[in-house]
């Protein structure tokens, strides 16, 4: 653990336990199933968001984008941590205060904000506004998570990272299979969804 | 606390929440677009309104229901794992839903599998319901069907 990890924590950590509100706002804005899901519907609003047909192509070949960054990013994680496992802040520091429950896989790299924002760079390419939205979500996410306890700050900046890797692996790929896309398209819109 | 009955309690309300929101951002997206076959009310506006409050139902539900159904939320605190079966005192409602998912939470895996569910089915739905509200000639039934008269002429006149 570097020292700059040590100081950031334990000044965000120490915010923590000082007001019921703030603590009950901060457990809720990193709540599980709050802003990676706000996110994955920003992803598919883009599928249907298109006002005619260039910006329909633009806005559903981001989609699709975002959905191949969304499964490179899980597995990024995944294998990540098999070689990293490291543990969280309230194993290795003493009077860490805790405002979530104590998960027990790898504090490295810092997961839900990997797949935010990765989403929201894909985001960023087509509508810039809901980009910024989501990308400042998903850095709220990491800055709650640390004030809870359960991050340290390069696991947030490792997930930044991988989020990043993910939308430019993502978009490597899609670039590969533009006959797939087309025909996903093509399908969707026979079936009157595209 | 059984961990299946938690899990299949969180995967249900996750569930309608996905669904209500998807519903909702199909109504935001198609609104912008112009896609009027999507519309499930005639006006962009009214149409707008409708995918804002589908959207915040669906998350307002998941996050209040803790407040009036037994769950493993109860006092004293869920995420400190020392929950009971039982409604969640509003003092803990911000974090009732912050359960391990080795407690019956729903993991990533879980979440990405009922959310692509909810999608779909949102998708399908709003399809149904604008196949109803704004038939294509196809999609009418035969009786109704605007007909093609080849070579008709003003009618005849006795």
């Amino acid at each position: 653990m570097t020292s700059f990890d040590e100081t950031v924590f334990g000044w965000l950590n120490g915010l923590a336990g000082r007001s019921e509100l703030f603590d009950g706002l901060v457990r809720l804005a990193i709540s599980d199933y709050l802003i990676p899901f706000v996110a994955t519907l920003a992803i598919a609003w883009l599928w249907f968001a298109g006002r005619g047909d260039h910006e329909t192509e633009r806005f559903q070949h981001a989609a699709l984008h975002g959905l191949l960054a969304l499964g490179i990013c899980q597995l990024a994680v995944a294998l990540i941590n098999i070689g990293v496992g490291r543990a969280r802040p309230f194993e290795q520091l003493p009077d860490v205060t805790v405002l979530f429950y104590e998960p027990i896989n790898s504090s490295f790299p810092a997961h839900p904000v990997a797949t935010v924002v990765a989403l929201g760079f894909v985001l960023w390419l087509v509508a810039r506004r809901l980009a910024g939205l989501v990308i400042v979500l998903g850095l709220l996410l990491g800055l709650g998570r640390i004030v809870a306890g359960l991050w340290f700050p390069t696991d947030v900046l490792g997930g930044i990272a991988v989020g990043a890797v993910s939308y430019l692996a993502g978009m490597m790929v899609l670039e590969r299979l533009a006959r797939a896309e087309a025909f996903v398209r093509r399908k969707t819109a026979e079936f009157g969804l595209g | 606390m059984d961990r299946l009955t938690v899990v299949a309690m969180f995967s249900w309300q996750y569930l309608l929440m996905a669904f209500l929101a998807c519903l909702g951002m199909v109504q935001l997206a198609a609104a912008r677009s112009g896609r009027r076959r999507l519309w499930f009310l005639s006006r962009r506006r009214s149409v707008v309104v409708l995918g804002i409050v589908l959207f915040v139902v669906g998350l307002g539900f998941f996050y209040l229901i803790p407040l009036w159904t037994a769950g493993p939320w109860g006092p004293p605190s869920p995420w400190e794992g020392t929950a009971t079966w039982g409604p969640a005192p509003p003092k803990t409602l911000t974090g009732a839903r912050n359960i391990n998912d080795t407690a019956g939470g729903l993991s990533g895996h879980w979440q990405a599998l009922w959310f692509a569910v909810a999608w779909i089915a949102a998708v399908f739905f709003t399809r149904a319901i604008g196949r109803v509200r704004r038939p294509t000639p196809e999609e009418m039934p035969g009786d109704l069907q605007p007909r093609i008269l080849v070579g008709a002429r003003g009618g005849d006149r006795p």
